[in-house]
């Protein structure tokens, strides 16, 4: 079974070193996926702030290094691998992170965040093709392009600097995207179109995803599977439909009765947060272990 | 003026209208023509009551929050408009009198809030700083025992530790963070609080604990509380009114039941629609078309451009029902029906 990007019981320690008088921090605790070759999927990691999400995407990036486990890249070890592997890594592995601002240059236009991929992986013939290809890539995630071009960062809304990061993930034609909680500063209808534009890449281009977001209802909707971590680690997981609906560990019901529904007849929360939080320490995880 | 005596004269000159915002107009003068961010905003909320303004990324809703607070900074400027506040227009208020109006009278949870807390600077003194900076003139300094009483007071109110108070910003949670930047924003016990999108950055869990002790602290200060999102499920669940943005301009304002139930403006139906839900998976439905270009935007109906088709005539605000009110534009007003 071929995987194109696999994590095999990879944990992550912060501090705590030799002669450190800091406390160890477990953020990620011997966590193991695979993202399939011949059946790509979208593949959610939920949780609540500071359960690990970033950190385990950030070790799939090969940005951060394990602990102990390993990342591996078409079934090579990512410390290990040459320099014009690590190059096509870079490309075929996109990362779309949690902060867009801090993605850009505040002193460059946004420009240079879409062009500048397509120059260095020569991605265009000429310059009209690339800005083509920039062009139908904004408009994809509901962006016009003589809006948005030209401009510096501190010039578009949040929202509208998170879609040129989404953008410029797509512009690369990548085989895995890691979108790091895309669409959190976006709103529920543009939430859809760009959600929607992930899933047709995963489905029509077969390009893999891990959808990193602290949000079960979009996790739910283009989803196959899902990941619920809680402290470092993976308490539940499993098809996305199951987990959802039937949700085992205690921490994934908390998480579902804390979502707030567009009703305003229907309560917000039912569940006792203290006395449900005493239950999530002891139980076992759900799902999917190797 | 101690903090009682201001609390009663707040409660004196209670007329019952917290805010009353009248054609407000926020332009961007960009090389490439004015980007209208805020259009002719009126609405009027009263004292304790929770509004929510909702809209599309890129409608205003930040630019309109900045501009309550008088905080918009070139190239942006109000261009027109009262923003009335216990009797007085803000905009009337020189600089200085809108420095102490800050946070006394209107306070703001800005956008991103947590992220912009001094790094090097201990929680206290952030806390502390922002009462100093709005303090009256001629006030003399606290004691170091009342300090501490006062910043121990601060953090119990949104659910803190008192440990907290000697802690840097990196060593708190995200929602610890949030609760600094709203303890920060009541500290002087304002009567409006707006607070842009104060959750966004946060899980569903710490969401309903933070907007738990936001809601308790705005009905202990009998404040009225704007809340700015796009977050439709956390409006329904918070808020008794709500106003929809589109385009820089408010097209439906009503009470949260009436308006979730059956929204008349095609863009607030098209907004809930496209909700996401647990209980069906189903075709995403985005809203049709690209969001709306506020540069250069012509006088009539955005939402009509947005669907291919064109009413360039002012729209007019209709009555549906007591509260409830539509800009109601007779081309598109069935669209999506
Ligand atoms: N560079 C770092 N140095 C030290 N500790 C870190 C570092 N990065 C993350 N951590 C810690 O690791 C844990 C997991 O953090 P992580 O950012 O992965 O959480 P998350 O699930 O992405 O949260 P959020 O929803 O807030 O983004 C946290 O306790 C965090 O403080
Ligand atoms: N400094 C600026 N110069 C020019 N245009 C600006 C500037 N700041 C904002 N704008 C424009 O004003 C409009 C409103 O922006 P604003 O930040 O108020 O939106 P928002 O509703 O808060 O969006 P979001 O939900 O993404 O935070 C956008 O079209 C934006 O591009
Ligand atoms: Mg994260
Ligand atoms: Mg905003």
């Amino acid at each position: 079974m071929p995987s194109v990007l696999e994590a095999k019981n990879v944990t992550k320690v912060f501090g705590g070193g030799f002669l450190s008088r800091e406390e160890e921090n477990v953020a990620v605790n011997d966590i193991s996926m695979s993202l399939d070759q011949k059946n790509p999927k979208i593949i959610a990691v939920a949780g609540e702030s500071g359960s690990g999400k970033t950190t385990l995407a950030r070790l799939l990036l090969g940005i951060a290094s394990p602990t102990s486990g390993s990342v591996e890249y078409d079934g090579k070890d990512l410390t290990e691998i040459s320099r014009s592997e690590r190059r096509e890594f870079r490309r075929e592995v996109q990362p779309i992170f949690q902060d867009p601002y801090g993605s850009y240059n505040p002193f460059y236009k946004v420009d240079h965040v879409l062009f500048s991929p397509v120059n260095n992986f020569k991605m265009a013939e000429s310059r009209d093709e690339a800005v083509h290809m920039v062009n139908q890539a904004l408009e994809m995630v509901g962006l016009v392009p003589a809006e948005t071009l030209g401009r510096l960062p501190h010039q578009l809304s949040g929202g509208q600097r998170q879609r040129v990061m989404v953008a410029r993930a797509l512009l690369l034609k990548p085989r895995v995207i890691l979108a790091d909680e895309p669409v959190s500063a976006v709103d529920a209808s543009l939430r859809a179109t760009i959600l929607d534009a992930v899933s047709r890449l995963n489905k029509e281009l077969g390009i893999a995803v891990v959808y990193v977001t602290h949000d079960l209802t979009t996790a739910y909707q283009i989803s196959d599977e899902i990941m619920i971590l809680y402290k470092g680690n993976l308490v539940e997981a499993g098809d996305v439909e199951t987990v959802i609906k039937k949700p085992k560990h205690p921490y994934t019901q908390l998480l579902i009765d804390s979502i707030p529904e567009a009703d305003p007849n229907k309560k917000w929360g039912k569940l006792d947060m203290n006395k449900t939080q005493e239950k999530i320490v002891t139980a076992p995880s759900v799902g999917w272990r190797k | 003026m101690t903090t009682k005596q201001k609390a009663s004269s707040k409660s004196a000159s209670n007329s019952g209208i917290g805010i009353d915002v009248k054609d407000l107009k926020v332009h961007y003068d960009t090389p490439d023509g004015v980007v209208k961010a805020v259009d002719g905003v009126s609405f009027s909320l009263r004292q304790g009551e929770r509004m929510a303004l909702v809209g599309e990324s890129g409608s205003g809703k930040s630019t309109l929050a900045m501009a309550l607070m008088r905080l918009t900074r070139a190239p942006g400027r109000i261009a027109g408009g009262q923003v009335i506040v216990g009797g007085q227009d803000m905009l009337d208020l020189d600089e200085e009198e809108m420095r102490l109006q800050r946070l006394n009278e209107v306070a703001l949870v800005p956008q991103g809030a947590m992220n912009s807390l001094n790094p090097v600077m201990k929680i206290k003194n952030q806390l502390l700083d922002g009462l100093y900076d709005h303090q009256v003139r001629g006030d003399d300094k606290m004691s170091k025992e009342d300090q501490i009483q006062v910043v121990e007071k601060l953090l119990n109110a949104v659910d803190l530790a008192p440990g907290v108070a000697e802690m840097y910003p990196h060593e708190l949670s995200g929602g610890m963070k949030q609760r600094v930047a709203i303890a920060i924003a009541t500290s002087m016990q304002p009567r409006i609080i707006v607070a842009d999108e104060p959750t966004s950055a946060l899980d569903v869990v710490v969401q309903r604990n933070v907007m738990q002790t936001l809601g308790r602290l705005q009905e202990g200060l009998h404040a009225s509380i704007i809340l700015i999102g796009h977050d439709m499920g956390l409006v329904a669940q918070f808020s008794d009114h709500v106003g929809v943005m589109y385009a820089g301009r408010l097209v439906e304002v009503g009470p949260v039941k009436t308006v979730f139930k059956s929204p008349k403006h095609p863009y607030t139906r098209l907004l809930i629609k496209s909700l996401p839900t647990l209980s069906n998976k189903k075709e995403f439905v985005g809203i049709p078309g690209l969001p709306a270009t506020l540069l250069n935007l012509p006088e009539g109906c955005a939402f009509c451009l947005r669907i291919g088709k064109e009413t360039p005539t002012k729209i007019p605000w209709v009555k549906v029902e007591k509260d409830h009110f539509i800009q109601e534009c007779k081309t598109c007003a069935n669209y999506g029906n």
